[in-house]
C-alpha cells in the first residue's frame, strides 16, 4: 500500500497530460479515458479504508517529503474521488455545449490530482504546491466558457485566491525560519517542545486568513457567490463540494489539531466558533433573497461550511465526528443540487428562478433527485443531513454552548426555506415560456444524479455504530487525535 | 531589519491590488507581492559570510554544511517562481479575454455580478 | 499583395536583425538546458529563452509565419509530450531504482539526480525545457491569434481578423 500512494497523484496527472494528445482519435476516447481514470481512482480510494501508511519520496527517509495515509486522509480521498467520478460521468454530455472538451478534461484531472496531493502530503511546502495546482486549475475552470460573468468571476476569484496563497506562503516562510523543518510531523514535535512565540503566532494568524479564504469563511467569502455560479455545473459542484473542503477545512484540521495541537493554542477554538457561526448566519440570510439558482446554492454552501467549522471549533470528539460527517454529507448533497441546477440550465437555458416553472412534469428524475437533495440539506430524517446536524447540535449542547445550538437549528430552518424556494419556483408551478421546449436531460447526466442521490440515502447509514467504527468516521476522528510520529509506526498522543 | 523591507515590498503590492482600478495594474501588483515573498524566503536562508551551497573541488560535505547558506529556501523559491509564472500566464490570459468582452481594462465597469 | 513581405509583421530592418539573432538566442537556450544540472532551476530558464526565440520570430514576421513554423496544435501537443516524458521519467526512477539511480555526493545517499551515467544530461531537464517553451509559445499564439465569440448562444473559437 505504501508505494501505491504515489499513484493517486501520478495517474490523474499522466492522464491529464495524455488527453490533449489524442485529439486525432475518435471522439469518445478522451471521455472514456477520463472516466476510466476516475473509476480507477475511486476504487483505489475505497481500498484505503482502515489502512495507514507512509511513503517517503525519493528514498530520503524522514529528511524528505513524505506522503501519509491515515483515517482522515482515507475519508477525504474517498470523498474527492467518488464525487470526481460522478462529475466525470456528468460532464461527458454536459460539456458538449462548450468548445474544447479535451482541455476541460485535462484541467479537471489536474484538479483531482492536486486535491489528492493535498490530502496525502505530510510536508508543508508540498501542501502549498498542491494547493496552488488546485487553485490555478480552478481559476481556469471557472473561466472556461469565456463569457462575461465567467471571466469577471474568475478574475475576482484569482486575485483573492492569490492574495490568500501569498499570506499562506509568508506563514510557511516564518514557520520555517522559526522551526527549521518543513515536515509536519517533525514540526509538531518541535512546537510541542518549544512553545509559541510571536512569529509563530503571527504565522498562525496568516494561516487562518489564508485558509479561511480558501474555505470561504465569512469575512473572506466574497469570491464564492460570484465564482460558483459562473462555472460550468460539474465544476461548480466540484468546487463547492470538494475544493473548499479540501483546500480549506482539511488543511485547517491538520494545522490546528495535528500540528499546533489544541493544548498549545486553546485560544484558536473560540475564533473558529465565531467564524463558523458568522458564516452560518450570514450565508443563510443572504441566500434567501437570491433569484439565481446557483448563486443561492453558493450562499447556502457558505452556511453549511459554517456548520462544519463550528463543529471543529468545539474541540470535543462528538463535535469532530459531527463536523467530519457533515463534511462528507455536504459534499454529496451540494454536488447533487448543483448538478440539478446544471441539468435545468442544460434543458431550459436559464438559471433564473423567476423565469422557470413546472419542470416536475417534464424532467421527473431531475425533480425527484432535487427533492432528495433538498431534504438532505435541510436536515429531514432519514436522510444523511439530519444525522450530521443532529450530532453537531448535540455536541454544542454537550460542551455548554447553547446559543450555538440555537443558531444551528435556526439556520437549518432558513436552509429549509431556501431549498423550498427552489422547489417551488423551478419545479412546482405552471410552466413558463422558457420551459416550453425543455426535455429530460441525457442518460449519463441522469446516471450521475441518481448515483449522488443514492449516496445521500446510503450515507445516512454511517451514523450507526456498527458501520461507523470500521468504515470511516471513527478512524478519521482518531487520526485527528493521534499522529503517526516521525518514527514510522510509533503513535504519539497529541490529544484533544 | 532587512525582513521589514521585504514586508514593505509585500505591502506595496497589496496596496496596488486593493486600490488600483486597471486590471493590468492589479496583475502587476500581484507580481510585486510574489517578488516580495520570494526575497523574504531567500533571505531567511542567509548565513553571514556563507558560501554558495555547491560542492567545489577539495571540499567535504561536512565543511559545506558548516559554511554554506541554506539551500532549502532557494529550492522553495525556484518552485514558487514557477508556480507564479503559471498564475501570471493565467491572469494575463483572463485580462485579454476581459478586454475583448468589456472593451475596457477598468474594473469599475465590470459589474455584472451583483447581490 | 496581402502576402508581400512588407505588409505582414514588422519592417525590413527588424526582420533582418531577428533573422540573424533568432538562431543565437535558440542556441543560448539550448546551452542553458544542457548545462542545467549544475545550476539551480534545471531546464526552466533554458525553456524560457527558447520560447523567447520563437516568440521573437513570430513578432517580427507576423502571425501567419509563426503559425507555419509551429502551429498551436503542434506546440500544445509537444508541451503535453514533454510533461508526459517528465512524469514517466520520475515514475520510472521511483519504480525501478536499481537501473536508473547512481550514487551522488559520494555520501551513500541515493537520489533522483542522474540518468544513465555520470555526466549525462538528466532527461527531465530536457523534458522541462520542452514543456516550458512550448507552453509559453502556445499561450502566446492562442492569446494573440484566437478569440472566443458567442454566436447564437454557441461558443465558438474564431481566428482574429487582421487589422
Amino acid at each position: 500500500m505504501n508505494d501505491a500512494l504515489l499513484f493517486f497523484i501520478a495517474i490523474p496527472l499522466g492522464a491529464a497530460f495524455f488527453i490533449p494528445m489524442v485529439s486525432l482519435m475518435l471522439k469518445w476516447v478522451p471521455d472514456l479515458l477520463a472516466n476510466a481514470v476516475m473509476v480507477v481512482l475511486a476504487t483505489m480510494a475505497f481500498l484505503t479504508i482502515g489502512q495507514t501508511g507512509i511513503y517517503h519520496l525519493g528514498g530520503w527517509g524522514t529528511l524528505g517529503i513524505d506522503l501519509r495515509l491515515d483515517g482522515l486522509t482515507s475519508l477525504m480521498l474517498m470523498t474527492i474521488n467518488t464525487i470526481g467520478l460522478a462529475m466525470a460521468i456528468f460532464s461527458v454530455q454536459y460539456m458538449n455545449q462548450y468548445t474544447s472538451k479535451l482541455r476541460y478534461y485535462s484541467i479537471f484531472l489536474c484538479l483531482v490530482a492536486g486535491l489528492n496531493g493535498i490530502v496525502l502530503t505530510g510536508d508543508l511546502f508540498n501542501l502549498y504546491i498542491f494547493m496552488e495546482i488546485v487553485a490555478i486549475s480552478s481559476y481556469a475552470l471557472v473561466a472556461f466558457g469565456c463569457a462575461h460573468d465567467e471571466l469577471e468571476a474568475a478574475f475576482k476569484y484569482a486575485v483573492l485566491g492569490t492574495v490568500a496563497s501569498a499570506f499562506i506562503l509568508i506563514g510557511i516562510a516564518l514557520l520555517y525560519a522559526m522551526l527549521g523543518t518543513l515536515n509536519m510531523a517533525a514540526m509538531s514535535v518541535k512546537l510541542a517542545a518549544g512553545g509559541l512565540n510571536m512569529p509563530i503566532t503571527f504565522a498562525l494568524g496568516l494561516f487562518l486568513c489564508g485558509f479561511g479564504l480558501k474555505a470561504a469563511l465569512v469575512p473572506f467569502h466574497a469570491w464564492l457567490p460570484d465564482a460558483h455560479p459562473s462555472a460550468p455545473a460539474p465544476v461548480s459542484a466540484m468546487l463547492s463540494g470538494v475544493v473548499i473542503k479540501t483546500a480549506g477545512i482539511y488543511v485547517l484540521c491538520r494545522l490546528v489539531f495535528n500540528m499546533f495541537t489544541v493544548q498549545l493554542v486553546p485560544d484558536l477554538l473560540p475564533i473558529l466558533r465565531l467564524l463558523g457561526v458568522a458564516s452560518m448566519i450570514v450565508g443563510g440570510i443572504l441566500s434567501i433573497g437570491q433569484w439565481d439558482m446557483k448563486r443561492l446554492l453558493a450562499y447556502s454552501s457558505i452556511s453549511q461550511i459554517g456548520y462544519i467549522v463550528v463543529g471543529l471549533g468545539l474541540g470535543t470528539t462528538l463535535g469532530l465526528t459531527g463536523a467530519l460527517f457533515h463534511l462528507v454529507n455536504h459534499s454529496v448533497f451540494k454536488s447533487l443540487l448543483f448538478l440539478n441546477a446544471g441539468a435545468v440550465e442544460y434543458a431550459t437555458g436559464s438559471r433564473d428562478l423567476r423565469h422557470l416553472g413546472g419542470l416536475r412534469r417534464i424532467m421527473p428524475l431531475t425533480a425527484n433527485t432535487s427533492l432528495v437533495g433538498s431534504m438532505a440539506i435541510s436536515g429531514i430524517p432519514p436522510f444523511n443531513g439530519f444525522w450530521s446536524k443532529l450530532i453537531i447540535v448535540l455536541a454544542c449542547i454537550e460542551s455548554g454552548h447553547f446559543w450555538l445550538a440555537l443558531a444551528a437549528i435556526m439556520m437549518s430552518l432558513v436552509t429549509l426555506v431556501v431549498v423550498l424556494k427552489i422547489q417551488k419556483h423551478a419545479f412546482c408551478e405552471e410552466p413558463k415560456p422558457v420551459a416550453a421546449h425543455a426535455t429530460e436531460v441525457p442518460i449519463l447526466m441522469r446516471t450521475a444524479m441518481l448515483l449522488l442521490a443514492a449516496l445521500c440515502v446510503a450515507l445516512a447509514l454511517l451514523v450507526l455504530t456498527g458501520v461507523r467504527t470500521p468504515c470511516l468516521i471513527a478512524p478519521a476522528v482518531d487520526a485527528l487525535s493521534t499522529w503517526v510520529g516521525p518514527a514510522a509506526g510509533a503513535g504519539q498522543w497529541m490529544g484533544i | 531589519m532587512v525582513y521589514a523591507l521585504c514586508l514593505v515590498l509585500i505591502a506595496i503590492g497589496l496596496y496596488g491590488v486593493v486600490v488600483k482600478k486597471n486590471v493590468v495594474k492589479i496583475v502587476i501588483s500581484m507580481a510585486i507581492i510574489e517578488y516580495g515573498i520570494n526575497v523574504l524566503l531567500v533571505l531567511i536562508g542567509y548565513r553571514s559570510g556563507g558560501c554558495a551551497p555547491i560542492l567545489q573541488q577539495g571540499m567535504t560535505a561536512a565543511t559545506l554544511a558548516a559554511h554554506a547558506v541554506d539551500p532549502l529556501p532557494q529550492a522553495l523559491v525556484l518552485t514558487t517562481i514557477m508556480i507564479n509564472l503559471g498564475m501570471l500566464i493565467l491572469m494575463v490570459a483572463i485580462c485579454i479575454r476581459l478586454y475583448e468582452r468589456y472593451g475596457t481594462f477598468d474594473i469599475t465597469e465590470m459589474r455584472r455580478l451583483k447581490g | 499583395m496581402i502576402d508581400s513581405p512588407h505588409r505582414e509583421g514588422m519592417d525590413l530592418v527588424a526582420k533582418s536583425v531577428t533573422g540573424w539573432l533568432k538562431g543565437f538566442i535558440f542556441l543560448f537556450g539550448v546551452y542553458l538546458v544542457i548545462n542545467s544540472h549544475a545550476t539551480p532551476g534545471g531546464g526552466f530558464a533554458g525553456g524560457i529563452i527558447i520560447a523567447c526565440a520563437f516568440i521573437l520570430f513570430t513578432l517580427a514576421e507576423g502571425q501567419h509565419a509563426g503559425m507555419k513554423l509551429l502551429s498551436k496544435n503542434v506546440a500544445a501537443k509537444l508541451a503535453s509530450a514533454g510533461a508526459l516524458i517528465f512524469l514517466g521519467a520520475v515514475i520510472a526512477v521511483i519504480c525501478w531504482k536499481d537501473v536508473f539511480v547512481k550514487d551522488s555526493l559520494g555520501a551513500g545517499r541515493t537520489g533522483i539526480l542522474y540518468f544513465l551515467g555520470e555526466n549525462a544530461m538528466p532527461i527531465y531537464d530536457i523534458a522541462l525545457a520542452l514543456v516550458v517553451s512550448m507552453l509559453l509559445f502556445t499561450i502566446f499564439s492562442i492569446t494573440a491569434a484566437v478569440h472566443v465569440t458567442v454566436k447564437d448562444g454557441q461558443r465558438k473559437m474564431v481566428h482574429r481578423r487582421r487589422r
